[in-house]
């Protein structure tokens, strides 16, 4: 029989240590300031409404033909001096989702996909939607995919004197970025798609499993825009266990770290730092895909004209993860189904849909796409 | 030996901690339920035997359980009651509609119809979560036996806590896929949305009696800048092909 070790003098010592460690953590909270998150050196080239067209800079000076000092609406994060876009290498313009802001993707100098993509000598270029207020309540599909991301497609096409875009759309602005493919291919040379649902009514989707019988029209009504504390409630809601409890006792085990706890709270401020919905945006978002699921059925429509996913004949890249449990493998890969494209490649990573970000492994996704996307240039 | 006042002394200072959690709720409650808890925490404490670590796991286990679900089933004494509890307003509610405050009555009998709706569907759901719960503590003492049977025994708190965590989401995950749960959730955003919207309905009301904006208003204007931007792109493109036009035409 194994000693078990689990005795009154046993719990009395580790009742102890929690609360050593949850004053050590007391402390270590007390003493922290915001921490700072999206670093990398960018300058705003572009800007329309509350949306911002970001390119970033680089510090490879082999990537480099001319500095751009001055140029464009301001630079942003630790500029230096000498850092200016990568000019030489493909540029890749990044569609992020609506949900959650972009800095997820240059969360902290060591675990930014950004910045490994600069490191592989892209140019690139994101897309932050901003931050919709009232005012933006109206805003439809149409208007995110006809307009903004046509606006910004044309102004990289500008800046590059070149005349289509490499497109990555990250989550649901993998989504935008399928649709606005099929909409307009003259416009995109490579499509990539990251974690992006596109079929939304998989088995395993859970999300749509929940959103199938709300009122729609009734929540759009009631509130205008979505809040982001109503997604996040629901995002929460996923794993309830797990990230309304055990996420933060798990804090003990890093009260000594500062560094890891730090860490912790740029996700902390990622996960509940979330823009609100633009209401007509969210509504038709939600009806069309999460409930009718159009995309996949050939039957959306945005201004007047179907997406048609037979259109998108460019070279495709679809990286999903493994464990996602927001978007199913299932619910991506099926793109290859869809598209009419004859160079079709899928990169799984293993694991789930916040980790093909930030974790570990992470660092391998820059170079897989930087690589995929210099092999079709 | 152990000395059982030491025990006594974080079982005392852990159901401080319970007590000013509990502080929003009201007196005799918080009360009743502190005894609750405390009585469990004095079983637990009385069957934890040394001398017999296999049992003692099983008993830290079950008491962990006994104790939550003593937790819960008060919860879900509360929230039951809360379907069921009168309406002070019902009598408002029936009456029917006549003369100078019929409309101004209609909107309040709205609203509290939509008020009553949702408690009922609040209730439902937090039955859900409870069933949950229930099934997560029904489950940590058979995965409690199963480690120790396979030479994994629990050593802590901590891992029996980690344990639970596991089960929880293990049930969550199932229970949050069937119907029942599916569309109690459904019903309550629904309910929600109705509810808020008679209340806006009835602020609006109040607004209007004060000359002072409402949504409605707002959402009007923010509807026709939103025409007037749609027509002005709509000339700007009409203009920018005619000067093409005519420029080609020039150059020919």
């Amino acid at each position: 029989m194994n000693d078990l070790n689990f005795n009154p003098e046993k719990l009395r010592a580790e009742a102890a240590m929690w609360r050593q460690q949850s004053k050590e953590l007391l402390q270590q909270l007390g003493a922290m300031h915001d921490i700072d998150v999206g670093t990398a050196p960018k300058e705003a080239v572009y800007a329309e409404d509350k949306l911002k067209l970001y390119r970033y800079r680089s510090n490879r000076a082999s990537d480099v033909s001319s500095p751009l000092a001055g140029e464009g609406l301001g630079v942003r994060g630790d500029a230096q001096r000498n850092s200016a876009p990568n000019t030489i290498g493909p540029a890749v313009l990044i569609v992020y989702a609506l949900v959650n802001r972009p800095y997820m993707l240059d969360l902290q100098p060591d675990r930014s996909m950004i910045r490994g993509l600069l490191e592989q000598g892209l140019d690139v270029f994101l897309i932050d939607w901003g931050c919709p207020d009232g005012a933006d309540r109206y805003l439809e599909f149409t208007d995110y995919v006809n307009r903004y991301i046509l606006n910004c497609v044309n102004k990289v096409c500008e800046l590059r004197n070149e005349p289509q875009v490499n497109l990555l759309g990250v989550c649901q602005g993998g989504t935008l970025s399928t649709c606005f493919t099929a909409l307009h291919p003259e416009l995109v040379k490579n499509l990539i798609t990251m974690v992006a649902p596109i079929d939304f009514q998989t088995e395993n989707d859970l999300l749509s499993r929940w959103l199938k019988n709300i009122d729609i029209d009734a929540l759009v009504a009631a509130s205008g825009n979505i809040s982001g504390e109503f997604l996040n409630a629901a995002f929460v809601n996923m794993m309830p266990f797990r990230l309304q409890s055990q996420k933060y006792v798990s804090l003990l085990d890093i009260a000594h770290d500062h560094h890891k706890l730090e860490n912790f709270m740029r996700m902390e401020k990622w996960i509940f730092d979330s823009p609100a919905q633009a209401g007509a945006m969210f509504r038709q978002f939600v009806q069309w895909l999460y409930q009718q699921n159009r995309l996949i059925k050939n039957e959306l429509l945005l201004g007047g004209k179907r997406v048609a996913l037979k259109n998108i004949t460019q070279p495709v890249l679809n990286v999903y993860a493994t464990q996602d449990h927001l978007v199913p493998p299932a619910a991506s890969t099926c793109l290859q189904k869809y598209a009419g494209s004859k160079d079709y490649t899928e990169f799984a990573f293993e694991g789930g849909h916040i980790g093909i970000y930030v974790s570990g492994k992470a660092k391998q996704v820059p170079i897989e796409i930087a690589q995929w996307l210099k092999d079709r240039t | 030996m152990t000395n059982p006042n030491h025990n006594t002394s974080f079982i005392d200072a852990w159901l401080e901690t319970q007590k000013s959690w509990l502080g929003r709720w009201q007196a005799t409650e918080m009360e009743q339920r502190v005894d609750a808890m405390r009585a469990g925490m004095e079983t637990w404490r009385q069957q934890f035997d040394p001398a017999n670590p296999s049992a003692a796991t099983l008993n830290v286990a079950h008491s962990f359980q006994t104790l939550l679900q003593s937790c819960m089933m008060q919860a879900g004494a509360q929230s039951s009651a809360l379907g069921e509890a009168q309406n002070p307003l019902a009598e408002l509610m029936q009456t029917f509609p006549l003369g100078a405050a019929r409309e101004r009555q209609l909107e309040w009998q709205a609203y509290l119809k939509a008020l009553g709706e949702y408690q009922h569907r609040a209730t439902q759901l937090m039955q859900q979560f409870v069933n949950v719960l229930a099934q997560s503590l029904q489950q940590v003492p058979i995965e409690v036996e199963r480690r120790q049977h396979s030479n994994n025994p629990v050593q802590s708190m901590r891992e029996l806590h980690d344990l639970w965590i596991e089960c929880g989401e293990q049930c969550f995950a199932s229970v949050a896929r069937e119907e029942a749960f599916v569309t109690a959730q459904a019903a309550h955003t629904n309910a929600l949305s109705q509810l808020r919207l008679a209340e806006r309905a009835l602020l609006e009301r109040w607004l209007q009696q004060y000359d002072l904006p409402t949504r409605s208003e707002l959402n009007s204007l923010h509807q026709k800048v939103r025409r007037m931007s749609e027509r002005i792109a709509e000339l700007e493109a009409q203009l920018g092909a005619k000067k093409k036009s005519t420029r080609n035409k020039n150059k020919l």
